[in-house]
């Protein structure tokens, strides 16, 4: 009987398994999560799974050589700084070879390319090299004509033993060139289509640490000569920037030890307009571990934005990639250092193509594809229609996104926004607990506060004013009962 | 006429009565007053922690004086400092409150108040013993507890008002809780200003020097701590070392 019972169970067991057929769930190498409200990272589904890698044989390119700059167009084509080989590889949206860029022509000698770092290419076509070691930055059209070549910049703002290296670059509609100049604090340097250095540009700030207000109070004690014997208060140095389809200027920086403003959106007077209401926004890893008494703090080395104006960021430190929503909302986190497809060893430069994320890697010298997984396309979708405003037909995905997380504090906002606009508060109230949105709960809040003094204010006054009446009246009715009292008394 | 003429010579005799026996009552009592203790303006027969708030002079001579205050009254504003405290973590309105409400830890809460406060009676009292100060350990500890009313006060209100304010209104909040701990800092100054009888500098002086004391009782507490943890250590390293020869 048992022995039956027990089969019929485990023919049940096996019949309740459905068949899944061929189609494979992969599985990422990597773990994706998202910060709650106190920066404690809670698991998360993948929002990005590796779709496929190639190395530079698989591409038909030749192996790479310490590739440094990846770009990618608006229509799809693939631009690689191979710098170790001294050329450039273009490949078509079909992944194949379009024209490789080693030898080029200015003022009839010929040109090598020495150490091409940093790579940028306008609406129109027109490529933009930063050639670091022969410290240059090149101009080259649609056909391959160099027009414009800088070297050794001259201005009044710039040091007598300045030594020109740039190292990354971009370029606005309005042809301005903006350069990334190794060892330089200023800023980065601008340059007018002409190739005249015009200024620097958005420096990075002095960061204010415990360190550097101990300095600044000695400072202010010692005479000029003991103050320049002593170290300089620079601001951090930008590790890359990159001109999004907007024309903001978006810069990473490596090292920033308030762990702030990793990822800078610059408007044309220089300054920072990606900050969140709770100030300037804190990108990458917030749990920090310390490896021998060394911050291991994320490093950002390339930043890409999409037509959206979503941000990816690349950190160098634990080879991930994060992204990031137009107002610095964390969206989605990918990848990881080690040997498994979908992993790096010394990721470099990312970019986003054709809906996918493509990240270059120098150490593994190929390029991996990274695909948007069911969760993260309904995050994506979410997100572009709240940013828009739309939050009724957001908030219709971001049901289904919690229910695939239950995590996303962004999905309740979300939810709450929509529920706020049709003024269900105690709804929205509850939503942005969950979404940890003070601001947004207050400003509810306030609404909700509203509504109940309108709808009671009519019933409390009333009682009130019939409370003093009953007192005035009962006080005056004794008033009046003593003075006839009196009366009564004096008669 | 005559009629009314006899009654307010009656009414004026009630009265006088009533004055008199007064006067008597008041002379009588002023005179017990005077056998039993030092000469004083007023007899409390029950100091009222509140009237402190209002009368903090006279309420602290009393206290010293007469030795009133209770110490009832003393453990049972701490234990009301100690749930309002864990009360404004839990229940501040959503807008003001940062805290993680499922990480509540029961004692970090009781170290900042029971113990702080037990810390700064047991360092004033060190210090007022080696400072010529009059006040006696539970002078100190009345004094302190009824100082710190207001500020236990504004807790409550500050929680319960922060539970309709909206994040405009918030400096509300921080200016009552400032004026509440002002009124307790003056308070406490004054208390430790008459129970010890020391001048305004001394003060002034003391508590700086309690602070001092409380910052070195920490300190050798935590060292203490890590030392015997380092024995404790030692000699479960011994215990195993034994067990894997044995």
């Amino acid at each position: 009987m048992r022995i039956k019972l027990a089969l019929v169970l485990a023919l049940l067991l096996l019949l309740s398994f459905p068949f899944q057929g061929e189609k494979a769930y992969a599985e990422a190498p990597y773990e994706a999560y998202v910060y709650n409200e106190w920066d404690q990272s809670k698991a998360a589904p993948a929002s990005y799974l590796p779709e496929v890698s190639y190395s530079g044989a698989e591409l038909g390119i030749g192996a790479l050589q310490e590739p440094q700059d990846l770009f990618v167009t608006s229509n799809g084509d693939i631009y690689i700084a191979d710098t170790g080989n001294k050329r450039i590889v273009v490949l078509d949206q079909q992944l194949q070879q379009k024209k490789i860029i080693d030898k080029l022509t200015w003022n009839g000698a010929e040109l090598e390319l020495s150490l091409p770092t940093g790579l940028f290419v306008a609406e129109d076509g027109t490529l933009f090299i930063a050639d670091k070691e022969a410290g240059r930055v090149i101009r080259v059209n649609d056909s391959l004509e160099v027009e414009l070549v800088i070297e050794a910049p001259q201005s009044p703002l710039i040091a007598d033993g300045f030594v020109f290296k740039p190292v990354k670059l971009a370029a606005d509609n309005a042809g301005r060139i903006y350069v990334l100049s190794e060892g330089q604090f200023f800023g980065l340097m601008q340059f007018d289509d002409k190739g005249n250095f015009t200024s620097y540009y958005g420096s990075n700030r002095v960061e204010v640490t415990p360190t550097v207000v101990l300095e600044t109070f000695w400072k202010n004690l010692l005479s000029k000569e003991q103050r320049d014997s002593m170290v300089k208060l620079l601001p951090i140095e930008y590790s890359n920037l990159h001109i999004g389809h907007d024309n903001f200027v978006y810069t990473t920086t490596i090292i920033s030890q308030n762990s702030r403003e990793e990822i800078k959106k610059l408007n044309p007077l220089g300054n920072n307009v990606l900050v969140t209401s709770q100030g300037v926004a804190d990108f990458g890893d917030k749990e920090i571990s310390y490896k021998n008494s060394v911050k291991q703090d994320s490093s950002f080395i390339d930043v890409a934005i999409d037509h959206d104006g979503f941000i990816i960021g690349l950190d160098r430190t634990r080879g991930k990639v994060f992204e990031y929503d137009a107002e610095g909302n964390a969206i989605a986190v990918f990848g990881s250092l080690g040997f498994q497809r979908g992993t790096f060893q010394q990721p470099i430069a990312l970019s986003y193509w054709q809906d996918q994320i493509v990240v270059l890697d120098a150490g593994k010298r190929n390029l991996t594809f990274f695909k948007r997984s069911e969760y993260g396309e309904l995050v994506r979708q979410a997100t572009v229609l709240y940013n828009q405003g739309l939050y009724e037909e957001a908030a219709v995905l971001w049901q289904e996104v919690i229910r695939r997380n239950a995590n996303n504090s962004i999905a309740y906002l979300g939810i709450a926004k929509a529920l706020e606009k049709e003024e269900r508060y105690d709804e929205a109230l509850a939503y942005y607990k969950l979404g940890a949105d003070r601001y947004g709960y207050s400003d509810t809040f306030a609404l909700k506060r509203m509504e109940t003094v309108r709808s009671n204010l009519p019933l409390v006054m009333t009682i009130l004013l019939l409370a003093l009446a009953a007192y005035y009246g009962v006080k005056g009715l004794r008033l009046a009962r003593s003075r006839k009292r009196k009366e009564a008394a004096r008669q | 006429m005559t009629k009314t003429g006899i009654e307010a010579t009656d009414k004026t005799t009630a009265t006088l009565k009533a004055t008199l026996a007064e006067v008597v009552k008041t002379a009588f009592s002023a005179n017990k007053h005077a056998d039993s203790e030092q000469s004083s303006a007023f007899t409390i027969k029950r100091l009222n922690p509140l009237r402190v708030l209002l009368h903090p002079f006279e309420s602290f001579n009393a206290i010293k004086d007469e030795g009133k205050g209770s110490l009832i009254a003393t453990v049972a504003i701490i234990i009301v400092f100690f749930l309002a405290t864990i009360f404004k973590r839990q229940s501040t309105g959503y807008t003001f409150n940062m805290a993680d409400l499922n990480a509540l830890n029961i004692w970090i809460i009781a170290a900042k108040t029971i113990a702080l406060y037990g810390l700064w009676v047991a360092a004033n009292w060190a210090v007022a013993t080696w400072m010529d100060g009059e006040g006696k350990a539970k002078q100190i500890a009345v004094v302190s507890a009824y100082s710190i009313i207001p500020y236990v006060v504004a807790l409550v209100a500050t929680t319960l008002l922060s539970n309709v304010l909206v994040m405009e209104e918030g400096m509300f909040l921080q200016y009552i809780v400032a004026v509440s701990a002002l009124w307790s800092a003056l308070l406490m100054f004054i208390g430790m200003n008459i129970i010890h009888d020391y001048g305004a500098l001394k003060t002034l002086q003391s508590i700086a020097l309690t602070f001092v004391a409380m910052g070195i009782a920490v300190f050798l507490a935590v060292l203490f701590y890590t030392l015997f943890n380092q024995v404790y250590l030692f000699f479960y390293t011994i215990y195993n070392e034994l067990l894997f020869r044995l």
